[in-house]
Order: structure tokens, then sequence, then C-alpha cells
């Protein structure tokens, strides 16, 4: 790679690239089966070099969650619904919730927030297939 | 191993630069003014500081302040880890002074961040960062998004009500106004905590600290340096940290935080139990601070930190008496915490602290949290 990625770096371009594809992407150990969110290396702490980008799912469950009522970033409009989602392979990420009736606990499924020229933004929803 | 026993470990000095909203300083020289005041309580001078240790004033600012006192120090620590940094700071100036490596210890910061409109959701974070690419987009405003999470799980897991969470704020008002210096003096009600805005569930405005200008000193020293001293120093027995994550989703579990294994560490050290704390001065960035360093640091059994505060503890005249500056809450947040809330941790052991003072203080515990329950310090003070 002669330049920067145009978003991200260049160890979590295969993310947005996923994104861009409207997929999940993270990283995996075969040898340790375990999943790695975000994205190093090698798989930590453990050390193991087999890291693969797979897609997840896109399904888990909001492990936390605050409603934001006060603007206070930016041109972002209140209320909106931000969450912790454990997805449905180990792994955690932060986000909003477009559902803004959830609750913890809940099923939610992944849905992609358009950003213009960037890759777009994995959001959640709370649904029954989820 | 650091053995407080065999090299005794002192604060000799501790002073808040000026306090509120600062128009007539820099920080640097209100940590000059603070810092003469804390020389003078330890005997000393600026020529006798030969360690400094600060955190948040800036980029290679340590090296400001030794040319400011134009002094050269052998020993300098810029450990960064949010408002916990200065009770790191302690730890590690021990270690230095118990070694050798360091006699008259400086711990300093100061911010303006009232009088200069900062505020950490202002942050842009680089675009192609951790926080740039996984936190910031979510718009969780900083810091009190990620603290209401917290809350949120907490309530969630262990049913907190929003009141146990108030009376965190009622009992750190109950000593502000007592305490001459604090910034929020008015009686404070469950109702009008109550009624006041929702930021983020379950965070309201009187769940947040202040946002004022201020900032402390201590003074640390060796028992070479005791003799000098004008007032009273105050012994460090025992200290601990621990430090985890940056990004709240790499922590394991919100209401599990490295204050956990600090406290052990300092308890151990200190050879102490929750039962022999006269006073607690935990960080009270938000409400949930103090409930979640209660249960962390064993004052009562996992889950029923809202309780606890809800049957007084933590008021003048309670069984744990808590924030008895009023904290955070009430009295002063310059944006770092740290400082002020060791500085408090020694008046009571001096016996100094007038009407809020808590009666034959003998062991006082400080314990600072750092960024997003990121990383914590935890030191115990006794009265030598």
């Amino acid at each position: 790679m002669t330049e920067l990625p145009a978003f991200g770096n260049p160890l979590t371009m295969p993310f947005w690239e996923g994104a861009r594809r409207h997929e999940l992407m993270a990283q995996y150990s075969p040898s340790a089966d375990r999943w790695q969110f975000y994205p190093r290396p090698f798989l930590m702490p453990t050390g193991e070099h087999d890291l693969e980008w797979r897609a997840l799912a896109g399904t888990g469950n909001i492990y936390a969650l605050t409603t934001v009522r006060r603007a206070l970033m930016g041109a972002m409009q209140v209320p909106y619904v931000v969450v912790l989602v454990d997805l449905d392979e180990g792994v955690r990420m932060l986000s909003r919730c477009l559902s803004p009736d959830c609750s913890v606990g809940d099923r939610v499924r992944v849905a992609w927030e358009p950003r213009g020229e960037d890759p777009p933004y994995p959001v959640f929803e709370v649904g029954d297939d989820a | 191993m650091l053995d407080l026993v065999k090299h005794p470990v002192y604060v000799a000095g501790a002073a808040e630069t000026p306090l509120g909203k600062v128009y007539d300083h820099t920080e640097t020289s209100m940590i000059a003014v603070a810092a003469a005041e804390a020389l003078a309580e330890a005997g000393l001078g600026f020529g006798d500081i030969d360690g400094i240790a600060t955190a948040h004033i800036g980029m290679m600012n340590v090296l400001e302040l030794a040319e400011y006192f134009r002094i050269e120090p052998r020993w300098v620590d810029t450990t960064e880890i949010g408002g916990t940094s200065f009770l790191s700071h302690v730890h590690h100036a021990a270690m230095a002074i118990a070694c050798g490596e360091a006699s008259v210890v400086l711990i300093a910061y100061a911010s303006r961040q009232r009088t200069l409109g900062n505020r950490i959701s202002d942050w842009v974070p680089a675009p192609d960062s951790t926080w740039g690419q996984f936190d910031q987009p979510s718009r969780i405003p900083p810091p009190i998004g990620h603290f209401a999470l917290a809350a949120a799980r907490h309530r969630d897991l262990y049913g907190t009500t929003p009141e146990q969470f108030a009376h965190v704020a009622l009992a750190a008002r109950a000593w502000a106004r007592l305490n001459p210096k604090a910034w929020a003096r008015d009686p404070l009600t469950l109702a009008e905590v109550m009624a006041s805005p929702m930021i983020a569930d379950p965070i309201r405005q009187a769940d947040c600290c202040l946002r004022t200008d201020g900032g402390g000193v201590l003074i640390l020293v060796g028992a070479d340096r005791v003799p000098d001293a004008a007032k009273r120093p105050v012994r460090v027995i025992g200290t601990g940290e621990a430090a985890s994550h940056k990004h709240l989703h790499q922590m394991a579990e919100l209401t599990h935080t490295p204050g956990v294994a600090s406290g052990r560490r300092a308890f151990e050290m200190a050879g102490i139990t929750p039962g022999d704390v006269d006073v607690f001065e935990p960080y009270d960035a938000f409400t949930i601070t103090p409930i979640l360093a209660l249960e962390d640091l064993g004052f009562c059994a996992r889950g029923e930190g809202g309780a606890f505060v809800e049957e007084g503890n933590l008021l003048p005249g309670g069984a744990l008496p808590s924030m008895t500056s009023g904290g955070g809450l009430s009295y002063n947040h310059p944006g770092q915490f740290g400082v002020l809330l060791m500085i408090e941790a020694v008046r009571q052991l001096r016996h100094e602290a007038g009407d809020r003072q808590v009666p034959n203080a003998q062991i006082a515990v400080g314990h600072g949290f750092g960024g997003f329950l990121s990383a914590n310090s935890t030191v115990v003070f006794a009265r030598d």
C-alpha cells in the first residue's frame, strides 16, 4: 500500500469495505475459535496470527442503553438512543438503536446509516426476526 | 516492592489553587500560588522540589512548571489517565521517595475550563482513530453518555432507583453547605434533583459534577523532611492502581471497574479493611461513580450501593462520611478532581476541616476514577 485509505486506517479497511456491502465484519481466529473487534494485527492478548475477516450474523442483544435528550453533539437531533450491543459471536459494539422504545436485552439486527461518500455506519434496530 | 512502613511517605503540604471562576491567573500561575502555600505548610521552598508530577495541563507542561519555578527536577511523572492521574502520581512519587530518587515531590493540577468554555463533548477525534471510527459516530456525548450507560447497567442489574442516584447528589450538597469554598451551597431537595432535566437516561443534570475553574497541589516528602513541616504531615499508608481500557465498548462489565483491583492493593498495603475507614473521598464525577466505588472497595455488597447511599451513610454524621468537601458534585470540579479529593482527605486528617470536620478522623481513603471507567487509583491516608 502506497497511500493511506480514504476512510479508516489500513487495519480497519476490511470492516468499512464490508460496510459498503452491508456486511458487518470482524476478525476471527480459527485456532483460538475467538472473534475480535475492533481489529488488531493479531488476536489479543494471546497473539494468534491466523486472524481472518468474516461476516458476523449482524444480530445480538442490547447490553446497555441510554436515551440522549440534550443536544451535545453538534447537529445530531435529540432524542436518540445510544446502545452497547453484544453480538451473537461474542463481540460488543457501541452504536445507536433506531427503535425508540427499545429496552435492555432486546434482540436487535444491524441496519446501515448512509453517510454520503463515506461507508455506511452500522446501527441497530429491534426486530422479531433478529 | 513499595514498603511504606520501612520507608514512610508523608503529605507535608496541600493547597487549592484559586477556585470557581478565575480571570486573574493562568493555569501555571494558579499552580505557583497553590505551591507556595503548600510549601509553606511543609516548611520548604521551591528550590527544595526535586520531583514534579502533573497531567492534563497541556503537552510537556511538566517542563513549563520546572521552568516557571526555575528548578531542575531529577524525577518527573506525567502519567495521564484522567481524573485519577494524581492519585496514581502519589503511588509513583511514594516509590520514588522510598527508593531515594526524589525527596520533595510536587503533584499539581489547574484548569480554567469554565472561564475558557472548554467542554469534553466538543473534542473532535482523529477520523481514522478507534474513537473516531467506532465511538464518536454513535454520537455518544463524552463523558456523560458513557457514565449514563454504566448507570443504566447498574439500574438494570440491581434495580438502582433514580432516587438512590439523587441521594448521592444530596449527600454531596449536605457537605458543601458546610464548606465556605464550595461552589454550590444552596439547600437541595430530593424533589429538586428529580425535577432537574434528563440529559442521558438515567443521568439528570443534578447527577453531573460541576464545571468550574480550580485545581490544587500536594507536597510529598520522606521522613527526613518531616521535622521541617509547619503543619502536621499526614502519612500515606497504602496506594494501588489499575488501568484497563480507553473505549467503553471494550470494558467487560460496566459495573465492575478497575477500582476493585486498585482498592484491594491499597487496602492490603495499608493493612486496613473498609470498617477502618473514617472518611471516604470517592471521585463523584456523576452520581453513579460513588455507588460503584462503595461496591468496588467493599463498603457494601455488590448491587447495594444505591441502598447504602439512600440510608444516609454518606451524610454528615453518617456511618461513612463521604465527599466531605462537597465533592465534584457541589464543591468544585475543574475537569480533573483527583488532587482536590486528596486535599480534603489531608485536611480531615489534620482536623482542620472546620464545620465539616469528621470527629477524630484517623484514616481517610481517596479513590479516583479516570477516563470512562478506564482506570482507578486508591490512596489510604493516616493521621500520624
